[in-house]
């Protein structure tokens, strides 16, 4: 087996070992989930529409980013961290392989668990009659698997901080903030003014939270898709330029450290 | 096969300032310190050595093996390790070596060490049948048959090293490194991982490098051992020849039935720990037969035996000595 499908199957067993940080990061989003719907249900007390949104399909639309946000959350970003504090990082250094396929593979050994667990919950809501929404079409799943890479090259610049930084935690509210807030997981972005929409609908954000929902319910136009794929595309290009300066610069500071 | 010539290796770090002044004043401007870890470091060894890397805290041993493995480039001079330029980290280069620190685990904490080492094999491509003939050959040689399959963090911390030599080793390395490898172990686990070197060594000539705090280690293991202090090589050679070099002399333990004076053929004689129990220190070197027959003819000897100076009060005055030299 190639060695890199091993440290995918390894951090999938690693995984399963830890099903109560699983259960209860997704218990904590259900609340929260549960929270934004009952808040947005009060807003439409006597109102049919607000923006393009009945009440159904905002439920839907809550309901997809909260689960989403459980997949983009900034969890990998602190592995670095944790291999530079402990000193591990030397050992994956001096092993044959590249750290960057190495870190992918751990990635999506953590996220397929993740996946597998908001797959069912969606067809579960779908079942109970909560969710209204067109099957996604091709385009719309490769803009979805395209901005998921783009999630491991962001976070994976976000923890080439820790190189630098000593405290990594409070990166973590700044990013889950940020998520909420440009990422529309608390309202859909399109109620926004067009101006503001049109900056901040193209930020790694919003390609996370918004764009990857409005993608999964079948409802972006084939131009936005369009532009959203070229969008994501230049940040991945973007981020992966800075991934390498900052890994180069940041070994070069590592070195200085024990073993 | 190993060589390294002239290499230093010397860093930049800050210096913190004391108090709530001083760090406001980090917060700005912060000063440089140049240390300098390594300095002219020259040497080289064969195919199938043991070479013990024996220093204080602080010496460089650490920043040596960082060199040796590629984790730092040399600030000057050049090392060379089979052909290759360790810092460049080529994966054939890479695939060549083993790493085992004492205090750093490369099993995964939560699965069995058998998830590990299944890893290993697919990251230096070992075909699976030579795997797993090799990796129970070792598990019977270190007694791990049944442990294999227990998640690492319910293992002892002696099983634990032991799979960290077996993941160090299972790929055929040319070259081992040992940082510590046996810090905090019993002596049975001690003397399981000794054997265990000892017989890689012999059977597929690996080269080893180890460090270590345990004397017992540097004898049990190494002929050739090299003393690194303050960044520099004190000694690099045999360890017998150290010995003899460094032992200031060996002690007779004298016991008789009466009283012996305090000097006698110009040896100083010292009451010993028992009662008519007498201690004389003799040079090294120095033939004690004529000391023996005087004590023997002129007073009531009840038995005598030599107390070797042990290895490790040898190496500690060698530290002594040159930490004393240099300040």
């Amino acid at each position: 087996m190639n060695k890199y499908l091993y440290v995918f199957r390894n951090e999938i067993l690693l995984n399963l070992t830890y099903k109560g940080n699983i259960i209860s990061s997704f218990i904590v989003q259900i609340i929260q989930m549960i929270t934004t719907v009952f808040v947005w249900r009060a807003l439409y007390s006597g109102e049919n529409d607000i923006g393009n949104y009945n009440i159904s399909e905002m439920t839907t639309y809550l309901i997809l980013t909260s689960l989403l946000s459980v997949i983009f959350s900034p969890n990998s970003a602190f592995r670095l961290s944790t291999l530079i504090s402990s000193g591990k990082l030397s050992i994956l250094l001096i092993r044959p392989y590249s750290y960057f396929f190495e870190s992918f593979s751990v990635f999506l050994g953590q996220k397929v668990v993740q996946i597998c667990v908001v797959f069912i919950m969606i067809i579960c809501f779908f079942l109970l009659g909560l969710f209204q929404f067109s099957f996604p079409n091709i385009v719309s799943i490769l803009l979805v698997l395209t901005n998921f890479i783009l999630l491991f090259i962001f976070l994976s610049v976000m923890g080439e901080l820790s190189f630098w930084l000593i405290e990594m935690w409070p990166l973590r509210p700044i990013y889950n903030g940020l998520l909420s807030l440009f990422g529309g997981v608390m309202f859909p972005l399109d109620l926004l003014p067009e101006s503001i929409l049109n900056i901040i609908q193209f930020t790694p954000f919003s390609l996370f939270g918004y764009v990857n929902t409005k993608a999964i319910m079948g409802e972006l136009s084939a131009d936005a898709m369009f532009n959203f794929l070229i969008a994501s595309m230049l940040w991945i290009i973007f981020f992966q330029i800075i991934y390498i300066i900052l890994w180069k610069k940041g070994l070069k500071k590592y070195e200085g450290v024990g073993i | 096969m190993i060589s390294f010539k002239n290499v230093s290796f010397s860093y930049k770090s800050f210096k913190k300032q004391v108090g709530i002044r001083g760090t406001l004043k980090d917060l700005f401007k912060r000063e440089h310190v140049y240390h300098t870890a390594l300095e002219n470091i020259t040497f080289e060894a064969e195919k199938g050595e043991i070479l013990a890397l024996v220093g204080p805290n602080g010496a460089g041993k650490t920043t040596l093996i960082k060199l040796l493995v590629g984790l730092i480039e040399p600030s000057t001079g050049n090392i060379d390790v089979f052909g290759f330029n360790p810092y460049k980290k080529s994966n054939k280069y890479l695939s060549q070596i083993g790493l085992v620190m004492g205090q750093k685990s490369q099993l995964t904490w939560e699965l069995p060490a058998i998830d590990t080492l299944h890893l290993i094999k697919a990251i230096y491509r070992i075909d699976s049948k030579d795997f797993t003939e090799r990796l129970n050959y070792f598990l019977n040689l270190l007694n791990l048959k049944d442990k294999v399959a227990v998640p690492v963090r319910k293992l002892s911390l002696g099983e634990r090293m032991k799979f960290e030599l077996i993941a160090s080793v299972i790929h055929y390395p040319k070259l081992l490194i040992l940082d510590e490898p046996t810090i905090g172990l019993d002596i049975e686990s001690q003397r399981a991982i000794h054997k265990f070197l000892l017989h890689l060594n012999q059977t597929e000539k690996t080269t080893i490098l180890i460090t270590s705090h345990y004397m017992r280690d540097i004898e049990a293991l190494a002929k050739r051992i090299m003393i690194l202090i303050n960044g520099q090589i004190k000694y690099d050679g045999d360890i017998k020849q150290l010995v003899n070099t460094f032992n200031k002399g060996n002690t007779i333990i004298v016991k008789t039935k009466s009283e012996l004076p305090d000097e006698i053929l110009g040896y100083k004689i010292k009451r010993g720990s028992e009662e008519n129990s007498w201690e004389i220190l003799l040079q090294a070197g120095e033939s004690y037969y004529e000391l023996l027959s005087y004590l023997t003819n002129n007073f009531q000897i009840e038995g005598f035996h030599m107390k070797e100076t042990p290895f490790e009060d040898i190496i500690f005055n060698i530290f002594t000595e040159t930490k004393e030299s240099s300040s």
